[in-house]
């Protein structure tokens, strides 16, 4: 199969650019950097071990937040039979695990994670990550596109869909306010068991391994969220392993902005070399059309040329042609002329002698 | 027509597509799903091959049950002594490429033969990865058979199991046994029995056969025999028999084995630095009390005697010698006695208690890491201060350290009323709720009835004030210890350290004890039984 | 070819126009529902699936589908290949109508849809790739309205900006081009954030590329697909050189089809190595994955190289369609059924029957305004005072 010199440059400079980007898409934006997270971040380290499922922590929450009561009340624990999920207005909800027929209780809510999937992902900045902890939200700019939704790995920000003119986006605040005046979230705040601790990020992970060296036996040797998804704000600690009561252990350590860096950072790429790229195959097929043009012109002109030539020259032809007939003909008329003098002299000739006998 | 030839491209095109998705289905049914876990699935892996093929995943029970009615013979030929070699086919083990075809041969021919009698049978030549499927992850539910003192008993007093011949009247030369190097024979010595893993390891080194291998050898084999003698009860032939975790409970446990006739002594006086003084006859001061060890009772208490003879039936101290050596993997002898994450040493066996409902409730609350110095004098009590109070011979010894084990009191505790208050009103929450009142003498009546089922709980609790220390913990032992307010402070609000507020205190103690020891009133999410609303 | 300047109504009453008036009756009931009573009233959304067809057809099918636009306009003024001159003025009507209704399409699915400048005038979240979209085609929808003028202007006898926006077609076109693939890859870098929800066998750090090649064959298919209605509907509508440049649209569009759609099955395959996730291809998802690759990617190329090669004009037409499923399918993969594969079947999304009732409206709605743009507009024959362009 043949192609044309302007298809394969063309090709050849789409597929430099496609490695360009897809070398892009796998290099770190950005070098070296590591984010260790602001210093005075805050956080919860929440004890599995501890948690008894009483939902005070659910009412706590509800109250704090001046949000609408739940058709069946907080003490209710039959709740804990269905596994449950945040929801518009349930900002944390408690899940019952039957661990080797053992019940085990697991608090969840917003992670506040160190590097937020939700505020990368959010294309009008309504989530930001603030210095000491909490990542909230900006109802005022949310367009309610949801891709928050789609990105958070740990599933947790949930829609108002009744909602038909103000639909919010809702998930745990952290009680930024509250923590602002010093005081503890809501949930930590009414748990019993202390299975919920506020403190300093970096001193709630020293905690955490302490409470594991002291007790190897009754914990899992692992923070949860320590590293998970570049680490996040509320951390755990678990008498059982964690992929059996619903967390993830399969997220890995890399953060969400950290996944779309690389595309992210092909986009200036493509803005400066297309134009490039495009304009130069513009230009290259111009030229060849120009080049194409000029050919055929040329061979127009040559061919006329050539026409021309020999028409000329049939011309010449004709006329000597012409001119030999002429000549011919001449040559023939004065023979016949000649031919007629004489032949008339001759008569006149024998004409003559007659008379001079006499 | 341009039509028709396009169509009949297209045609092979689609039956290309269609033989490469019949293949590919093939290629799914080998990934089958895994069933509930099985117990015989033996891993086979030649050594020495350049070969990266995976290892394959044969279930042994699977073609057991298809022989109906022929026997091992099949797949195991008999050696000199008329003994099924368990290897395949082969009664030693040739090199990379012999074994292999050995396997190739005979698993595929019988499983060719068998499907040319019309019968369902395994992969044929050509599916290899049907085979070397190790990555399929077979769900196993093999587990190590513990072989202990009851199944043990039942070996020895099987009548079917004769002595290895007539001078001898009991049966163990029929498995027990040592090596003679000169002789390249294994010989019965009487009085000289031990475990089998003694000597046979995990794997094969040298002239000692793995444990695996002389495990199957001498318990299949003999097995095998007394089912072809017709004799009624026998034990297993198949791997699950054996090596099924549930089937494993459905093993009878004899109710009080008899004690096992080895030897062995009643009791043991340990003292290793006098003894080794007293050998060198230098006179040496005690700088700890030496130990009367109860050896009997101990028999009883475990599993078997590997349990802490875990490598011979030598004394601990000959291979655990105070700095450590070789032998004991440099694990000096305080170590082998005091590990607490270890259930062959004194002290973890005794930290793996506490791990019982009856105990957990205080200890489970307990860190491990917590040096209990004040609890040594339990065992370290024989009153000998120096190597010239040690007796020469071990016969003295023994009767000396029999009266120090006869002198402890393991008679049940009793505390009196009057130092243990009745109840304890605990008002911090007065404003919103009833003081709680917390039935303080009927838990230590509790703690101290389910304490005083174990001997070990009672004599480790001798001291009374050591119980209470299970919640007036951190603190010196006393009849009146501090308030739990005095430490544990109003829950603070940024977490600084591991230590409790109050309110997490209280109930951390209260509902983590309830919990570990199976109490379910009052239920943790029963807050009203303790907080009572005001009125 | 006499232009008739009003429409009689006597045919406009057939069948498929009925149909067509039922779908966007319904469509109107819905949007009423919809602004009343939130999306809860008419979708099945949730809190596990926020994203249904809505966004899997109207925005990420119909932006792919709308790539005819630059694929199109690209051949025929950067590659200098005049010859798919006629199939230019369609193709960016279609690409407008498309990257219009894709914008009507999102004021449905947005939450608060009057707050959809929000992201480009007011805060830029510039860290998100959905940021990226937005910008994107918020210009490319500008840039095709630019070069959709001129047939407007035409008709309306504005030749003087006319002609001045022709002269700009060159620019616009590259604009076009850099925007697109802006835009297109975007889409597919949507999903790179989520690793964990997504199939590994769709996910890769190639999505971006896997998006926008594809974009490339899908445009150039529907380019196919739609000049072959047209054809066949509007027939009365074109003038000789759209009639006699159309084969040579299709051979042409077919052969470069291919070509890059085997270019895309080398790269899929090359993704598939590099993420060594060979074992999945042996599952039920594999055997899914490799229905979409080899039944709607590898076997649509071959058989396009087989209609160019015999000039089967039928053949290639069809295997555009199947071309068009295929990008649907594929779309369809990524955003709803390769996502969310971990969650249990009660938690899984699919469609309500409103939703399907938007997304049909909104292709109604586009059927509709193609047809009146080619009626009254220069679109499928050249205006009689513009000849010489």
């Amino acid at each position: 199969m043949t192609i044309s010199r302007r298809k394969f440059l063309g090709w050849f400079g789409g597929g430099l650019s496609a490695t360009a980007v897809s070398a892009a898409g796998t290099a770190m934006a950005g070098g070296n950097h590591h984010f260790e997270g602001h210093p005075d971040t805050m956080g919860v380290l929440h004890d599995i071990s501890r948690c008894i499922g009483c939902r005070k922590c659910e009412e706590a929450c509800n109250r704090v937040n001046e949000l609408p009561k739940p058709e069946k009340p907080f003490d209710d624990l039959s709740v804990l039979d269905k596994k449950r999920r945040t929801h518009a207005s349930y900002y944390t909800v408690v899940n019952r695990f039957e661990v080797d027929s053992k019940p085990v209780f697991v608090k969840k809510q917003c992670n506040h994670c160190m590097e937020p999937a939700c505020a990368s992902a959010c294309f009008v900045r309504a989530f930001q990550k603030t210095p000491n902890g909490p990542v909230v939200y900006d109802e005022s700019v949310c367009v309610g596109c949801r891709y928050c939704m789609i990105a958070c790995p740990f599933n947790i920000p949930a829609y108002e869909y009744d909602d038909a003119l103000s639909p919010a986006v809702t998930k745990c605040t952290l009680c930024a306010p509250r923590i602002q005046k010093g005081q503890l979230p809501g949930c930590v705040e009414s748990c019993p068991k202390e299975a919920l601790i506020f403190g300093n990020r970096k001193q709630l992970i020293k905690i955490a391994r302490e409470r594991i060296n002291k007790y190897p036996e009754r914990y899992i040797d692992h923070i949860y969220g320590e590293h998970e998804m570049g680490g996040t704000s509320w951390l755990y600690i678990s008498n059982v392993a964690f992929s059996k009561i619903g967390m993830r252990e399969d997220l890995g350590t890399t953060s969400a902005p950290q996944l779309t860096s690389g595309p992210l950072a092909a986009v200036p790429i493509v803005v400066g070399l297309w134009p490039v790229l495009l304009t130069g195959i513009y230009a290259i097929s111009q030229r060849k059309d120009k080049v194409a043009a000029e050919e055929q012109a040329e061979a127009v002109a040559s061919a006329k040329a050539a026409a021309d030539e020999e028409m000329k020259q049939q011309i010449a032809g004709v006329k000597k042609q012409a001119a030999k007939e002429k000549e011919a003909a001449i040559k023939k008329e004065v023979k016949k002329a000649l031919e007629a003098a004489a032949k008339e002299a001759e008569e006149k000739n024998a004409e003559a002698p007659e008379k001079k006998e006499e | 027509m341009n039509f028709k030839k396009n169509f009949q491209q297209l045609f092979w095109v689609i039956v290309f597509f269609l033989i490469v998705s019949v293949l590919y289905t093939g290629a799914l049914e080998t990934t089958g799903k895994s069933d509930n876990g099985r117990a015989d699935v033996i891993s086979i892996q030649m050594a020495g091959g350049k070969s990266q093929m995976l290892a394959v995943m044969f279930l042994h029970d699977l073609h057991t049950a298809s022989l109906e009615n022929q026997d091992c013979s099949t797949c195991h030929l008999k050696d000199d002594d008329k003994q099924y070699s368990f290897k395949f086919m082969r009664t030693v083990d040739f090199d990379y490429e012999v074994n292999m075809t050995v396997y190739h041969e005979n698993c595929i021919g019988c499983h060719n033969r068998m499907k040319s009698e019309g019968k369902f049978a395994g992969p044929d030549t050509g599916k290899c990865r049907a085979c070397h499927n190790q990555e399929a992850n077979v769900a196993t539910s093999w587990a190590d058979l513990d072989f202990d003192r009851s199944l043990h008993y039942r070996h020895e007093s099987a009548q079917a199991i004769k002595p290895v011949s007539e001078k001898h009247k009991n049966n163990c030369g029929a498995c027990h046994h040592e090596y003679d190097k000169k002789s390249r024979k294994t010989v019965y010595v009487p009085g000289k029995e031990g475990a089998c893993q003694y000597c046979h390891q995990d794997v094969t080194t040298g002239d000692i056969r793995a444990m695996q291998t002389v495990a199957h050898e001498s318990c299949v084999n003999c097995h095998l025999k007394l089912k072809s003698k017709r004799v009624i009860k026998t034990g297993p032939t198949e791997c699950k028999g054996c090596h099924d975790l549930e089937l494993q409970k459905e093993i009878k446990q004899v109710e009080s084995v008899p004690r096992m006739k080895r030897n062995q002594p009643d009791v043991i006086l340990m003292a290793s630095t006098l003894m080794k003084s007293m050998a060198s006859k230098t006179k040496t001061k005690a700088t700890i009390s030496p130990v009367a060890f109860n050896h009997k009772q101990h028999e009883t208490a475990s599993q078997s005697c590997q349990t802490c003879h875990h490598a011979s039936l030598e004394k601990c101290s000959s291979c655990h010698t105070l700095s450590g050596d070789k032998k004991g993997q440099f694990i000096p002898l305080e170590k082998a006695m005091h590990d607490t994450k270890s259930t062959q040493s004194c002290v973890g066996c005794h930290a793996d208690a506490q791990t019982k409902k009856d105990c957990a409730g205080c200890h489970s609350q307990m860190a491990m890491t917590d040096k209990r110095s004040n609890q040594c004098n339990r065992c370290h009590h024989m009153d000998i201060k120096d190597s010239e109070q040690l007796p020469s011979e071990t016969d003295a010894r023994i009767r000396m350290a029999k009266a120090s084990v006869d002198n402890r009191n393991t008679k049940p505790l009793i505390y009196e009323s009057k130092i243990v208050p009745e109840k304890v009103s605990i008002g911090v929450m007065a404003k919103e709720y009833q003081p709680a009142d917390f039935p303080h003498e009927k838990v230590v009546k509790t703690l101290l009835a389910r304490l005083n089922k174990n001997t070990m709980g009672t004599y480790f609790h001798q001291d009374k004030l050591v119980m209470c220390q299970g919640c007036h913990h951190n603190s010196p032992q006393s009849a009146t210890p501090p308030k739990c307010a005095s430490c544990h402070g109003m829950t603070p609000k940024m977490a600084a350290d591991n230590r409790p507020g109050l309110k997490g205190a209280y109930h951390g103690q209260c509902i983590g004890c309830h919990e570990e020891m199976g109490i379910e009133k009052p239920a943790a999410t029963a807050c009203i039984e303790c907080h009572k609303k005001k009125q | 070819m006499e232009q008739t300047s009003r429409i009689s109504l006597r045919p406009l009453i057939t069948p498929f126009n009925m149909i067509l008036g039922i779908i966007i009756a319904m469509g109107c009931i819905i949007t009423i529902l919809r602004f009343t009573g939130g999306l809860a009233a008419v979708t099945h959304l949730d809190d596990n699936n926020p994203w249904g067809i809505w966004i899997g057809f109207d925005l990420l099918c119909g932006v792919a589908l709308a790539a005819g636009g630059y694929t199109t306009s690209a051949a025929c003024y950067i590659f200098g290949l005049k010859r798919f001159h006629a199939a230019v003025r369609p193709a960016i009507l279609t690409a407008f109508l498309g990257y219009a209704l894709v914008v009507l399409a999102l004021h449905y699915d947005v939450g608060r849809p009057w707050r959809l400048p929000f992201p480009i005038f007011w805060q830029q979240g510039t860290t998100s790739l959905l940021f990226e979209v937005g910008l994107c085609v918020f210009l490319y929808l500008s840039v095709l309205f630019v070069e959709f003028t001129p047939a407007a202007f035409e008709w309306l006898g504005f030749s003087k900006i006319r002609a001045f926006i022709v002269k700009l077609t060159l620019v616009l076109t590259i604009l076009g081009v850099v925007l697109s693939t802006l835009h297109q890859s975007s889409l597919g870098a949507l999903y790179t954030i989520v690793p964990s929800k997504l199939h590994p066998l769709w996910y890769s750090g190639y999505l971006p590329v896997y998006f926008f090649v594809s974009s490339i064959f899908a445009g150039l298919s529907m380019v196919i697909f739609e000049g072959s209605l047209a054809h066949k509907y509007l027939h009365h509508k074109m003038d000789e050189t759209h009639i006699k440049e159309a084969h040579g649209v299709i051979l042409g569009f077919g052969k470069s089809a291919s070509f890059i759609m085997a270019g895309y099955l080398a790269i899929k395959i090359i993704g598939l190595s590099v993420d060594n996730n060979w074992h999945y291809l042996f599952t039920d998802y594999g055997a899914w994955f490799l229905i979409e690759l080899i039944g709607f990617v590898a076997l649509p190329s071959f058989v396009y190289a087989i209609g160019v090669r015999e000039k089967n004009i039928r053949l290639i037409q069809w295997t555009s369609l199947w071309t068009v499923f295929g990008i649907v399918l594929n779309r369809f993969n990524v955003s709803l059924i390769a996502f969310n594969w971990q969650l249990s079947s009660a938690e899984r999304y699919f469609p309500g029957w409103m939703e399907i009732a938007i997304s049909l409206f909104i292709v109604a709605i586009g059927i509709v305004a193609y047809r009146l743009a080619t009626h009254f507009l220069p679109i499928l024959h050249e205006h009689p005072e513009y000849q010489a362009h």
